[in-house]
């Protein structure tokens, strides 16, 4: 099979599963902090409760689209799963235990609604917010593992040490990364959506400009954190370092060129930053507002290009070599490049479909209260 | 925990999940025909009970169908991550179902809420009912789908003689399509690792699978090969019409309990017992009708798995099946007596097989294989005499439109009837599929694979499995207080 429409189709279904996974865990926690804010302003708990419809519908969506990745995986990259399966097996236990709970407590909260106290009430959000930080802290495992496959000891016969793969020296500042981004994002796209509805409450207004703020000013520590995984990377995954650095560091080669999106995914990170203060200052200035959902996911693709792409032509990164792309596509059988694509075209079509009704319905309800 | 042990542990948690997930299935199939049928129905006759029972019926939907993908999941997630070495079918037999699959699943998501929040949205009534009818076939396809993966790995069509160099009793599995060089050199690797739990999935690794590829070229001519099995059609026919079934029987039931708890609105919960016990009646006839269907390509295509449905320790004749099948009561069926003896004198004595003979093997798999007949013919026994009291309890249902004058006044009975098949239904297909997945043992792939040859060699498979089972045990009971808290607190998904 052709690595390229393989690898395109996984892009296309990782890229919609963490637009809304990324935006969930920041809605997560709003409506938590709003559901606290309720404690003192009752108008606060309606805003709460939107945002878990939200975060309810989001996960519908990131839900059937983690199945799909999950598909896809198995089907055109049959042996890298196996490689995933054996060498990070505890690594993805986080996850499996993180959905559960997640579900769960999602249902839980919005079920013990006005059944139970407000801080016990609190108390089952935050598990809800909590174990949604957890399900890429399992994931996020296998991307480290693909930038330094820490725990692999052999391929041929495939044998891994377990223990090992749990400690990769990337993982720590890429989580780190991942969770404060998916909080910006969050907020970021909560305040583009509240901004829109505030043409109909200025109640809104206010919301608009606090979670733009807490979205911006998170871009600082992200910054940070970056620094962090972009400084490990130099030691322990220099292929992508130096792909990601063509251009801006003087004598730095790789065979693919990343530099342009990792520069684009920074820019944007700062103007979200800039935009992000400017409206809080001047709430009237709406159309800034308007720009920050958007931005703040197109920063996420820029990163998730970088990152991904920035290892071809391999899949797994080994110092200053790697394990070829091509050694891990499915090769058992043979699928054209036209029939892959056009399975992915209905997909593609009926998701947008799927999220503009889901999204119609919840921002109506919403403008409506 | 010995292998044995730990690979019965791992085979008891998968069945367990697969169970609860099948509830969700047979709910999702079930209700989505009925909602059908009564949308359709309830428009021609401008019947407004019928109309809000479609309605009822499509929250309900909404509500399993939510659980039901995520739960989904992780039993996806949980499968490779306990049984990594299926990632060899994955990829090969099973990617076109599983690749088509994901076009049927984002369909039925889409269309199904688009049904739940446009109901009454429309001026045409019937450009809903489309919609209800795109999302009903979406849901049918994707059970296909399926259900075609699961057949494939009952009968491997696409394999040739592949099964009958190993096993003589075996039949020719369809056109070969694969590449008999690459599956037997597989197969042969997977025989000689075999000797400690999971040795042989080490094998599904990149490098080796390349070096085969590169050696021999695709596994698999004809990636499409496991939709086009005769086994694969009888059993998605037999599938689909059980857990419809089950679905329809259990609406019917859920309406039948709000009438013996002598809740309002008796006339419109009766009308859609009346209309659900005759939609699952009808279904239950029709998967009789099909049953013989079944039974013969399970004859054809699984020696063993016949043997033990028809309790054949040793051949002799069965005048029913004899009869139906061959128009000939005195027909005399081949029982494991034949089989084994068949293996015993192996046309190719010097066939080896990762340094083990291929008769050696033959007689121990179909030894092994009648040790589940105390298992699997009791099960079958008491399955079949469920579908007979089924069957008569369906036409005594179908009569209410016959005996108009009789049911007058015995509204009551056809409540209990829809009721006892709410429990019959279920126990039917529980039980079929037991006997499906049990008497295709000892192997995962007719045949071809065993269990052990596929389980993760890491230890810790068991706790996956445990977890992913306490994820889907959580998740069912959250779905059934969920669905309980919308239809009787008027709890409405989504809205105010």
């Amino acid at each position: 099979m052709d690595p390229l429409p393989a690898l395109l189709v996984l892009a296309f279904v990782l890229l919609v599963h963490l637009t809304f996974v990324n935006i969930n865990i920041g809605l997560g926690f709003l409506s938590v902090a709003a559901r606290w804010r309720s404690k003192s302003d009752p108008k606060a708990e309606e805003l709460s409760k939107h945002s878990v419809k939200f975060v309810a519908a989001n996960e519908v969506v990131s839900g059937v689209y983690g199945t799909l990745i999950t598909v896809i995986l198995f089907g055109f990259w049959t042996g890298f799963v196996n490689v995933v399966v054996q060498v990070l097996f505890f690594a993805l236990l986080i996850s499996v235990i993180a959905i559960i709970i997640r579900l769960t407590s999602i249902a839980a909260y919005w079920y013990t609604w006005g059944r139970i106290g407000v801080n016990a009430h609190l108390i089952i959000g935050l598990i809800m917010a909590i174990s949604g930080l957890f399900i890429p802290a399992g994931f996020r495992y296998i991307f480290a593992f693909m930038n330094n496959p820490a725990g692999l000891m052999r391929i041929s016969p495939l044998e891994g040490d377990v223990a090992a793969a749990l400690s990769n020296p990337l993982y720590p500042p890429l989580l780190l990364h991942t969770w404060v981004g998916a909080l910006s994002i969050g907020f970021l796209a909560a305040a583009t959506g509240f901004a829109w509805a505030s043409k109909r409450s200025e109640y809104l207004r206010g919301w608009a400009a606090k979670t733009a703020l807490v979205g911006a000013l998170l871009i600082i520590p992200q910054g940070i954190v970056g620094f962090w995984y972009w400084s490990s990377l130099s030691s322990h995954s220099p292929i992508l370092f130096n792909a990601l650095n063509i251009g801006l560091i003087s004598g730095v080669s790789a065979q693919t060129n990343v530099s342009h999106s990792f520069l684009a995914m920074v820019l944007i990170g700062l103007y979200l930053l800039t935009a992000g203060l400017i409206y809080y200052a001047e709430p009237s200035r709406i159309r800034l507002a308007y720009t920050l959902a958007p931005l703040s996911i197109l920063s996420l693709y820029f990163g998730e290009i970088t990152q991904n792409w920035g290892r071809m032509p391999y899949l797994i990164l080994q110092g200053d070599t790697g394990l070829d792309v091509n050694l891990f596509v499915n090769k058992l059988v043979y699928i054209d490049a036209a029939t892959i694509m056009i399975a992915i075209a209905p997909i593609a079509v009926i998701t947008i479909g799927f999220v503009a009704l889901l999204y119609h319905y919840l921002v109506k309800g919403f403008m409506e209260s | 925990m010995n292998g044995v042990e730990y690979i019965n542990r791992a085979l008891n948690l998968s069945s367990l999940g697969i169970y609860i997930h099948a509830i969700t299935i047979a709910i999702v199939l079930g209700f989505s025909l009925a909602l059908l049928i009564l949308e359709l129905i309830g428009i021609r006759r401008k019947d407004a009970l019928l109309l809000k029972a479609a309605k009822t019926i499509s929250l309900v939907i909404l509500i399993v169908f939510v659980y039901g993908a995520a739960t989904g999941t992780l039993v996806e997630f949980g499968l490779l991550q306990v049984w990594s070495g299926v990632l060899l079918v994955a990829g090969s037999f099973a990617f076109i179902p599983f690749y088509l699959e994901l076009i049927a699943f984002v369909l039925e998501a889409a269309t199904l809420i688009a049904l739940y929040y446009t109901w009454g949205k429309f001026r045409n009534p019937w450009s809903h009912w489309m919609l209800t009818l795109t999302y009903t076939f979406a849901a049918f396809l994707s059970g296909a789908l399926i259900t075609s993966v699961n057949s494939w790995m009952q009968a491997p069509w696409g394999v040739g003689d592949v099964v009958k160099m190993i096993y003589p009793w075996a039949p020719t599995y369809g056109p070969l399509v694969v590449n008999v060089d690459f599956l037997i050199s597989l197969k042969d690797a997977l025989v000689s690792a075999s000797g400690s739990v999971g040795g042989g999935v080490a094998l599904v690794n990149p490098e080796i699978l390349s070096t085969l590829s590169a050696k021999f070229g695709e596994l698999l001519n004809d990636p499409w090969i496991a939709l086009k099995s005769p086994y694969s059609n009888q059993s998605i026919l037999h599938q689909l019409l059980a857990s419809s079934s089950v679905g329809v029987f259990w609406a019917a039931s859920g309406f039948a309990l709000l009438i013996l708890r002598k809740k309002g609105e008796s006339e419109y919960y009766f009308k859609a017992v009346k209309t659900l016990a005759a939609i699952g009646a009808v279904l239950v006839l029709a998967q009789g009708a099909t049953a013989h269907w079944m039974g013969a390509v399970v004859y054809e295509y699984q020696p063993t798995k016949f043997a033990l449905i028809a309790g054949l320790d040793v051949s002799k004749p069965d005048p029913i099946v004899g009869l139906t099948m061959f128009g000939d009561p005195n027909y005399i069926f081949d029982g494991f007596d034949k089989l084994v003896e068949a293996a015993k004198n192996h046309p190719n004595p010097n066939l080896i097989i990762g340094g083990v003979s291929a008769a050696e093997i033959a007689v121990a798999d179909t030894v092994a294989a009648s040790k589940n007949m105390n298992l699997v013919y009791p099960m079958y026994t008491t399955k079949v005499a469920v579908a007979g009291l089924s069957l008569l309890i369906s036409l005594a249902i179908l009569s209410i439109f016959v005996f108009r004058r009789f049911w007058e006044g015995r509204r009551s009975l056809l409540v209990y009837l829809a009721l006892t098949m709410g429990l019959f239904t279920p126990l039917m297909s529980g039980l079929g599929w037991a006997v499906r997945e049990i008497g295709r043992k000892p192997w995962t792939v007719y045949g071809l694979v065993y269990p052990h040859e596929i389980i993760t060699p890491l230890g810790g498979s068991t706790w996956v499995a445990t977890v992913v089972i306490g994820g889907l045990v959580v998740g069912f009971i959250l779905m059934c207080l969920t669905i309980y808290l919308a239809l009787t607190r008027r709890l409405k998904i989504g809205g105010k």
